[in-house]
Protein backbone atom coordinates (compact mmCIF):
# COMPACT_ATOMS: atom_id res chain seq x y z
CA UNK A 1 0.00 0.00 0.00
CA UNK A 2 2.77 2.21 1.07
CA UNK A 3 5.46 3.54 -0.63
CA UNK A 4 8.82 2.53 1.18
CA UNK A 5 11.08 4.87 0.63
CA UNK A 6 12.07 6.36 3.99
CA UNK A 7 13.83 9.61 2.64
CA UNK A 8 11.65 11.18 -0.01
CA UNK A 9 8.38 12.95 0.98
CA UNK A 10 5.75 13.94 -1.53
CA UNK A 11 4.92 17.74 -1.30
CA UNK A 12 1.53 16.97 0.15
CA UNK A 13 3.17 15.24 3.20
CA UNK A 14 5.76 18.38 3.19
CA UNK A 15 3.10 20.73 3.35
CA UNK A 16 1.01 19.12 5.89
CA UNK A 17 4.72 18.32 8.22
CA UNK A 18 5.42 21.87 8.22
CA UNK A 19 2.41 23.41 8.79
CA UNK A 20 2.17 21.15 11.55
CA UNK A 21 5.47 22.60 12.55
CA UNK A 22 4.93 25.70 12.65
CA UNK A 23 1.42 25.05 14.87
CA UNK A 24 3.75 23.18 17.69
CA UNK A 25 5.58 26.25 17.46
CA UNK A 26 3.02 28.57 18.11
CA UNK A 27 2.04 26.31 21.20
CA UNK A 28 5.38 26.14 22.18
CA UNK A 29 5.52 30.21 22.55
CA UNK A 30 1.97 30.21 24.04
CA UNK A 31 3.38 27.71 27.18
CA UNK A 32 5.96 29.96 27.29
CA UNK A 33 4.17 33.08 27.58
CA UNK A 34 1.46 31.23 30.40
CA UNK A 35 4.09 29.99 32.34
CA UNK A 36 4.90 33.78 33.11
CA UNK A 37 1.35 34.07 33.97
CA UNK A 38 -0.63 31.34 35.67
CA UNK A 39 -0.93 30.83 39.17
CA UNK A 40 -2.32 27.44 40.15
CA UNK A 41 0.36 25.00 40.47
CA UNK A 42 -1.81 22.21 38.91
CA UNK A 43 -2.33 24.24 35.66
CA UNK A 44 1.31 25.39 35.72
CA UNK A 45 2.49 22.05 35.60
CA UNK A 46 0.09 20.69 33.01
CA UNK A 47 1.68 23.60 30.72
CA UNK A 48 4.88 22.54 31.64
CA UNK A 49 4.40 19.04 30.39
CA UNK A 50 2.76 20.69 27.04
CA UNK A 51 5.52 22.52 26.59
CA UNK A 52 7.98 19.26 27.06
CA UNK A 53 5.75 17.29 24.75
CA UNK A 54 5.51 20.31 22.06
CA UNK A 55 9.15 20.58 22.17
CA UNK A 56 9.78 16.95 21.32
CA UNK A 57 7.12 17.09 18.54
CA UNK A 58 9.06 19.93 17.16
CA UNK A 59 12.42 18.93 17.12
CA UNK A 60 10.56 15.04 15.86
CA UNK A 61 8.59 16.78 12.63
CA UNK A 62 12.33 18.74 12.10
CA UNK A 63 14.25 15.59 11.91
CA UNK A 64 11.73 13.73 9.70
CA UNK A 65 11.91 17.02 7.44
CA UNK A 66 15.99 16.83 7.86
CA UNK A 67 15.42 13.62 6.53
CA UNK A 68 13.73 13.98 3.68
CA UNK A 69 16.23 16.86 2.57
CA UNK A 70 14.16 19.73 3.74
CA UNK A 71 16.74 21.23 6.49
CA UNK A 72 14.94 23.18 9.52
CA UNK A 73 16.47 26.25 11.20
CA UNK A 74 15.03 26.27 14.54
CA UNK A 75 15.89 29.75 15.16
CA UNK A 76 13.98 31.06 12.44
CA UNK A 77 9.99 31.96 13.08
CA UNK A 78 8.05 30.16 10.52
CA UNK A 79 6.00 32.35 7.95
CA UNK A 80 1.95 33.13 8.83
CA UNK A 81 -0.87 33.99 6.53
CA UNK B 1 -13.76 62.19 20.27
CA UNK B 2 -10.96 60.28 21.88
CA UNK B 3 -10.47 59.74 25.62
CA UNK B 4 -6.87 61.48 26.30
CA UNK B 5 -4.74 59.06 28.84
CA UNK B 6 -2.23 60.64 30.74
CA UNK B 7 0.50 58.16 31.29
CA UNK B 8 0.73 54.99 31.17
CA UNK B 9 -2.56 52.80 31.36
CA UNK B 10 -2.81 50.33 33.72
CA UNK B 11 -2.56 46.82 34.03
CA UNK B 12 -6.16 46.15 34.92
CA UNK B 13 -7.36 42.67 36.23
CA UNK B 14 -9.92 42.62 33.44
CA UNK B 15 -6.88 42.39 30.57
CA UNK B 16 -5.46 39.52 32.15
CA UNK B 17 -6.38 35.75 30.97
CA UNK B 18 -7.85 33.60 33.76
CA UNK B 19 -5.79 30.22 34.76
CA UNK B 20 -9.21 28.44 33.09
CA UNK B 21 -8.68 30.54 29.77
CA UNK B 22 -5.00 29.82 29.50
CA UNK B 23 -5.98 26.09 29.70
CA UNK B 24 -8.89 26.16 27.52
CA UNK B 25 -7.11 27.81 25.39
CA UNK B 26 -4.27 25.26 25.08
CA UNK B 27 -6.97 22.38 24.80
CA UNK B 28 -8.95 24.05 22.08
CA UNK B 29 -5.01 23.87 20.13
CA UNK B 30 -4.35 20.41 20.96
CA UNK B 31 -7.20 20.01 19.69
CA UNK B 32 -6.82 21.33 16.65
CA UNK B 33 -3.51 19.67 16.10
CA UNK B 34 -5.08 16.41 16.93
CA UNK B 35 -6.86 16.86 13.80
CA UNK B 36 -4.43 17.96 11.48
CA UNK B 37 -2.45 14.85 12.32
CA UNK B 38 -5.18 12.75 11.88
CA UNK B 39 -5.52 14.16 8.31
CA UNK B 40 -2.11 13.42 8.05
CA UNK B 41 -1.93 9.41 8.49
CA UNK B 42 -4.72 9.47 6.00
CA UNK B 43 -2.69 11.29 2.84
CA UNK B 44 1.08 9.65 4.28
CA UNK B 45 2.55 8.21 0.98
CA UNK B 46 5.26 6.59 2.42
CA UNK B 47 5.23 4.14 5.44
CA UNK B 48 8.10 5.90 7.75
CA UNK B 49 5.80 9.92 6.91
CA UNK B 50 2.29 7.45 8.35
CA UNK B 51 4.41 6.64 11.26
CA UNK B 52 5.75 10.25 12.00
CA UNK B 53 1.66 11.22 11.71
CA UNK B 54 0.74 8.06 14.09
CA UNK B 55 3.51 8.84 16.36
CA UNK B 56 2.39 12.72 16.75
CA UNK B 57 -0.98 11.76 17.11
CA UNK B 58 -0.76 9.61 19.92
CA UNK B 59 1.75 11.90 21.51
CA UNK B 60 -1.31 14.92 21.36
CA UNK B 61 -3.58 12.44 22.33
CA UNK B 62 -1.84 11.44 25.87
CA UNK B 63 -1.63 15.95 25.64
CA UNK B 64 -5.53 16.27 25.33
CA UNK B 65 -5.96 13.54 28.52
CA UNK B 66 -3.92 15.68 30.58
CA UNK B 67 -5.20 18.75 29.69
CA UNK B 68 -9.14 17.38 30.42
CA UNK B 69 -7.89 15.43 33.36
CA UNK B 70 -6.15 18.89 34.90
CA UNK B 71 -9.16 20.47 33.92
CA UNK B 72 -11.91 18.05 35.19
CA UNK B 73 -10.31 18.32 38.95
CA UNK B 74 -10.67 21.97 38.86
CA UNK B 75 -14.13 21.69 38.39
CA UNK B 76 -13.62 23.54 34.56
CA UNK B 77 -14.60 20.84 32.71
CA UNK B 78 -17.81 19.45 33.07
CA UNK B 79 -20.05 18.13 30.78
CA UNK B 80 -23.77 16.98 30.99
CA UNK B 81 -24.93 13.90 31.14
CA UNK B 82 -27.60 12.57 29.51
CA UNK B 83 -30.90 11.93 31.10
CA UNK B 84 -33.06 8.61 29.84
CA UNK B 85 -36.47 10.93 31.32
CA UNK B 86 -35.71 13.59 28.79
CA UNK B 87 -35.77 11.07 26.00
Amino acid sequence: MYNQSTSQITQKEKLYLEDQLSQEQVCLSKCNQYLNQVQNPQVRNCIEDIRSSCEQKVNFISERLNQAGFPQNQSQRPHYY
Amino acid sequence: MYRQYEGTPTYTQQSRMSDKDVITDVLSSVKHMSGHYHQGILEANSHDTRQAFLNLHDYTLDQHKNIVESMKSQGWYNPEMANPRNY
